[in-house]
């Protein structure tokens, strides 16, 4: 009778923790660690489901520090192999993530349980997560588990930092590349009876000076065509990482996250017009204190406390006016403050039930400041409050072979905009409250199937651009309503596992979904110089995914996604039935692994398909297919210490996520780590 | 066994390569080549029996497209060659099938407003080979043609009315993407209206211009390049020619060839602010072979003179001058440098009273005038719109400043547009405190404000005269773009062509017979 909330009480244990990690708090030992599926241990990038605790019938995947150890990759190679997911990047230090097709706005990132989307607008910059210090990286597709406080259309990603080990333990790896690029990672760790501590330290640094086709701005003609390098790309980064944790009483334990960043780069602008001055720099500091307390009241409750501190400086210096339409010089500067707080409280209720309850109050403000205004260049402070309160009913039948968990997500907020001496006039935002929900099921169909499904509404909030404008040509609409997103998914896991035999593991999942966004933001032009942000757009986004894991026996292991979407608007307007630009239509990734005797070769393949780059879907500018291929070889030396050679974009092609955005061609990079 | 499967796929990958680089077409180049006058031919045999198909009908009616070859107008030679294409039949009232060639070949005389085409065909009608001859005169200037037609080896004497044919190259861009397109408007018999879009491609920051009498597209910012369309084709891409990065050109004239067959030289405005003047653009290299500095001419804090707007009038260039700092946040008066064009040197500076001349300059026969629209400054978020613009007169004969025309606190707004169809009827494009769009009438003559003939919540972003008698708006509204057509007399509405992409920007491709 105890063992289902035991177990409920486990996972709940990890709702809206995103920080908190099983490894820490480590179930009784009759409890089963997770209500779901059976976990396979299939030994290659990205496998579904595995740990992705927080919602147990979200597909979601998860990418563990094992799977990248000893390769040369990121944040964002990682995340552009997994399945219905889209990475975009601009050729240097910026990427941003896209889900089942939504927009980058639509996709909530966490780092260690923090939301780094910010109310001043733009989807999370991947290049501010290091991967140095990263233990795993879990994506829910279309979905954002109940937990969280921050919700969207897309989904969630959610990075992990590092921990503890077991023993103490430190590594240095060093990584040198192609384009003047290199990298240092340093961690050590260690661990009492009563606490734990883990300090991460990694810089990276790069020229980025590439080649790229550059067709001198004329694309009609291939006469003044040339081969370019790439000016003004290179960025230097240093990023601190840590956490330290203490038990505190019999159940308690105090935690503390830390991470810094500091990055400084060049923007060279677009492929014909490089800007060979323009500089962005940006630093973060983040701190989130955790108090969990499981088992209280007999075992049959669990507390958790939370509270986060992040703190952004940017800077956009374009002296000439290089980049952007305007052209105007702009040294802008933002500082923008985020403090939250979160209460979390699950409770094992009768009926096999779980409740989780979730209460999160976070104020954000932004100082914004242009150095290039003559006289006053304090913009001003914009400012929003968000409280949100989830509710969530996990109930089990049937011996846990079949739950489904209704829940339910009030937010409100109310977001301010008060000019400085250098700012505009503007309006109020009005204040608002939306209501939001989400039912999910899994059913172990088989003990080798399960089926799940989702359906589910959420929200994007307008961001401070969209609501106030800013000081060109964006004019603000207080009156803009949040993006509404409805999502519908279904599909099943089946699972095959042996110790023995030549087929050790195989997995197959496939999925179908679709998401309908309606009240999308657009900025429209309402003035020989000024854009609006309006309310009008809708999408309707239906795909299926595939994914298929397998393990050959002792040494080879591989993996198969496939994303098929079909992403049409369906405003009602002169493009109504069209492809969305900016989302391919097929996506395909593979990886394989080969251990032989000291040393692992590994090759990845990406094909990326064809996507307009306008609404009207105009052929004959279509960024065409890509293929990429990586491949690479680990060699271990000795114990703890271990050699690798890798080489990206093998085929050396020339391509582009944006138009007019290239992406590096052929690179080689050497890594060698030691971990003692 | 794994090592097989590494092997092989990763051969299928490296095999699975991408399509490669894209196939090089290298462009034909600015040519010589100047669009035609078409004329849309009406011809009538009422009295005509023909027998289709076993069928009698009486009267024959003819539906032909005649494409004047400009070379053979301009050469002082009467005789002149056109192509004539068959559109339609009609036998008794009812649609027939016809044969005749793609393109016809006319040889005929133009002189002094007579012309004859010689007998031109065959045209099968039935079991009837067809050949016409017409012979007429011009009516309203050279817009029309009436006179008699007469078919070869056929005693019956028809007529024939030939309309000028009225064509707009309106370049469009919802502001999206990276690229936009061009649209064609045409208007047969000053009835029938059609817009025929996605024509070319462009960037999304594109001006239409017609300039010695070929069509081009000035690719503004970040595309810093001019685009060339085909004059005689479907006006694809002939040429297209950097004018420098970041260089953001606005605008160009062209100045008649000195020789036969030179495809001529372009006179670039360049707004960028390391730019900031004209660059004189070959266009049979594409290279910027020289540049007339107009920084001397600014007098801002940062000493860019931002020129705008060109003009080619009496064999000199007329380029207004926005005189703004780097910000946008000090505007001095405007400015009109005078360019001679031979000497490639500013011979003139003209001082304006108003500030920020702005997309608006022209000149009008009809007073013997230069007009010049100034914005004064827009709003932004940070700063209410000032009202020190309105419209300026030039007299180009004394090359002075007449003053103010228009104050723009008479007109509510920023004027963004200037277009002036007689010397008591213009037209002006208005942008008010709350961004509502107005076009409004006034008097060239004495600046009197009157009526407002369209306004919209929506963005309108320019005005254009056809020369014709029909004033063109782009109505640039996101969710219904339109190209709308007014009589430039009256005001009255003629057409709202529904576009695929909202218009920015039209150039008038119609030419006429001399």
């Amino acid at each position: 009778m105890n063992h289902l909330p035991r177990a409920l009480l486990s996972l709940a244990l990890l709702v809206g923790a995103a920080a908190a990690r099983a490894e820490e708090a480590p179930p009784p030992p009759a409890a089963d660690p997770t209500p779901q599926g059976p976990v396979e241990k299939v030994e290659v990038r990205g496998d579904a489901d595995e740990a992705a605790t927080l919602d147990g019938t979200a597909f979601a995947t998860v990418i563990r520090a094992e799977d990248f150890e000893g390769r040369v990759t990121s944040v964002p190679e990682l995340l552009r192999d997994l399945v219905g997911v889209q990475v975009r990047g601009l050729g240097g230090e910026f990427a941003t993530v896209s889900i089942r097709g939504s927009t980058a706005e639509q996709v909530v990132v966490y780092l260690d349980g923090v939301p780094l989307n910010r109310a001043l607008g733009g989807g999370v910059n991947l290049a501010d997560l290091p991967l140095g210090q990263v233990d795993s990286i879990e994506v829910y597709r279309g979905v954002t588990p109940v937990g969280l406080p921050a919700a969207s259309i897309g989904g969630a990603v959610m990075i992990h930092t590092r921990r503890a080990s077991g023993s103490p333990a430190a590594s240095v790896t060093a990584t040198v590349g192609s384009y003047g690029s290199g990298e240092m990672i340093a961690s050590v760790s260690g661990r009492s009876q009563r606490a734990d501590y883990r300090v991460g330290l990694d810089g990276g640094v790069s020229d980025g000076d590439f080649e790229f086709f550059d067709n001198n701005g004329t694309p009609q003609n291939p006469a003044d065509d040339t081969t370019a390098v790439r000016h003004n790309n290179d960025f230097q980064r240093g990023h601190l990482s840590g956490q330290a944790s203490v038990r505190t009483g019999e159940r308690g334990r105090l935690s503390l996250a830390a991470d810094l960043l500091a990055r400084e780069q060049g923007v060279p602008g677009l492929d014909c017009c490089k800007s060979p001055y323009a500089r962005f720099s940006t630093s973060r500091w983040l701190l989130r204190p955790t108090f969990e307390m499981p088992g209280l009241f007999g075992g049959r409750v669990l507390g958790r406390l939370a509270a986060d501190y992040t703190r952004y400086r940017e800077e956009f210096d374009d002296p000439h006016g290089d980049i952007g339409l305007t052209g105007f010089p702009t040294d802008a500067i933002h500082q923008i403050e985020t403090l939250g707080g979160e209460a979390g409280l699950v409770i094992a209720a009768p009926g096999r039930q779980a409740i989780s309850f979730l209460l999160s109050r976070r104020r954000e403000t932004a100082d914004l400041a242009d150095h290039a205004l003559p006289g006053p260049d304090d913009i001003g402070r914009a400012t929003r409050h968000t409280t949100v309160v989830t509710l969530e009913d996990q109930v089990s039948f049937a011996s846990d072979r079949f739950v489904i968990n209704p829940s339910l997500r009030h937010e409100a907020y109310d977001s301010d905009f008060d000019p400085g001496p250098g700012g505009g006039v503007v309006t109020p935002a009005e204040d608002a409250s939306y209501l939001t929900g989400k039912i999910g099921f899994r059913l172990k169909a088989t003990v080798a199937v399960t089926v799940k499904g989702n359906f589910g509404r959420f929200t994007r909030l307008p961001d401070f651009i969209e609501l106030f404008g800013n000081q060109g040509a964006v004019v603000g609409n207080p009156a803009l309503d949040p993006e509404r997103g409805r999502t519908l998914d279904l599909g099943f896991v089946a699972t095959r596992r042996q110790p023995q035999g030549a087929l050790r593991a195989a997995r197959l999942e496939l999925t179908i979904f679709e998401t309908l966004a309606e009240d999308l933001i657009q900025f429209i032009p309402n003035s020989q110089s000024t854009v609006l942000a309006q309310n009008f757009d809708r999408a309707r986004i239906r795909g299926a995914e595939l994914t298929f894991a397998l393990g050959l026996g002792t040494r080879f292991s591989g993996s198969l996604n496939l994303t098929h979407q079909n992403p049409r608007d369906v405003s009602g307007g002169r493009n109504d039935g069209l492809l969305l630009p900016g989302r391919p239509q097929d996506e395909v990734s593979a990886s394989t692994t080969l251990e032989a005797g000291r040393g692992r070769v590994f090759y990845d393949f990406t094909y990326v398909g064809p996507n307009f780059i306008d609404r009207s879907n105009t052929p004959s500018t279509a960024l065409p297919a890509r293929y990429l291929h990586d491949a690479g070889y680990l060699l271990r030396l000795r114990p703890g210490l271990q050699a690798t050679f890798e080489v990206k974009n093998a085929a050396d092609e020339q391509t582009y996520d944006y138009a007019r955005y290239p992406l590096p061609g052929r690179s080689f990079h050497a890594r060698m780590s030691w971990e003692f | 066994m794994g090592i097989l499967i590494v092997v092989l796929l990763s051969l299928g990958g490296l095999l699975a390569c991408g399509p490669g680089l894209p196939d090089i077409h290298p462009l034909p180049g600015a040519g010589t080549a100047r669009l035609q006058p078409i004329y849309d031919v009406s011809v009538r045999y009422p009295s005509l029996e023909i027998i289709v198909s076993g069928l009698s009908y009486r009267g024959l009616d003819l539906d032909v497209e005649m494409a004047f070859d400009e070379s053979t107008l301009q050469d002082g030679d009467p005789s002149f060659e056109a192509r004539a294409r068959v559109l339609s039949v009609s036998a008794g009232g009812v649609p027939q099938a016809f044969e005749a060639p793609q393109a016809i070949g006319v040889s005929g005389s133009y002189d002094d407003g007579h012309i004859a085409t010689g007998f031109f065909g065959p045209i099968r009608v039935g079991n009837a080979g067809l050949l016409i001859d017409l012979e007429g005169t011009t009516q309203d200037g050279p817009r029309r043609l009436t006179g008699a037609a007469t078919l070869y080896g056929f005693p019956d004497q028809g007529t024939f009315a030939a309309v000028k044919r009225r064509r707009y190259l309106v370049a469009g861009s919802d502001l999206q993407a990276e690229i936009g397109k061009v649209a064609v408007v045409t208007v047969r018999y000053d009835a029938e209206i059609t817009i025929e879009n996605d024509v070319e491609i462009t960037s999304s920051d594109a001006i239409a211009r017609v300039e010695d009498g070929r069509p081009f597209i000035v690719n503004r910012f970040t595309y810093d390049n001019v685009q060339g369309l085909d004059p005689l084709g479907p006006l694809k891409t002939t040429f297209e020619y950097s004018t420098e990065n970041l260089s953001n050109p606005l605008d160009l004239v062209i100045p008649p060839p000195g020789a036969v067959g030179d495809p001529g030289t372009a006179f670039v405005t360049r707004y960028g602010a390391a730019f900031g003047d004209v660059a004189v653009l070959d266009l049979k290299s594409g290279t910027v072979i020289d540049r007339i500095d107009l920084k001397p001419y600014a007098r801002n804090r940062n000493g860019y003179p931002r020129p705008d707007q060109a003009l080619l009038h009496d064999g000199l260039i007329y380029v207004t001058l926005q005189d703004a700092d780097a910000t946008f946040t000090e505007f001095m008066n405007g400015r009109v440098v005078i360019i001679d064009p031979v000497l490639r040197q500013v011979i003139q500076v003209i001082d304006l009273l108003g500030q920020n001349p702005f997309e608006a300059l022209t000149y009008a026969p009809s007073t013997g005038l230069i007009y010049v629209g100034l914005a004064g400054l827009f709003p932004t978020t940070s700063r209410p719109a000032t009202l020190s613009g309105g419209i300026e007169t030039i007299d180009p004969v004394t090359r002075t400043d007449r003053g103010v025309l228009v104050d723009d606190d008479a007109l509510g707004g920023n004027v963004s547009g200037v277009a002036i169809h007689s010397a008591t009827r213009g037209y002006c494009l208005v942008s008010d405190a709350s961004f509502h769009n107005f076009v409004k009438v006034f008097d060239p003559q004495t600046g009197e404000v009157r009526e407002t003939i369209f306004d919209s919540a929506s963005l309108v972003s320019s005005i254009e005269l056809d020369g014709d008698g029909y004033l063109l708006v782009a109505d640039s509204s996101f969710f219904e773009p339109r190209v709308l057509i007014f009589n430039a007399e009256t005001g009255a509405l003629v057409a709202a062509l529904p576009a695929r992409l909202p218009p920015f920007s039209f150039a008038i491709l119609t030419r006429s017979l001399p």
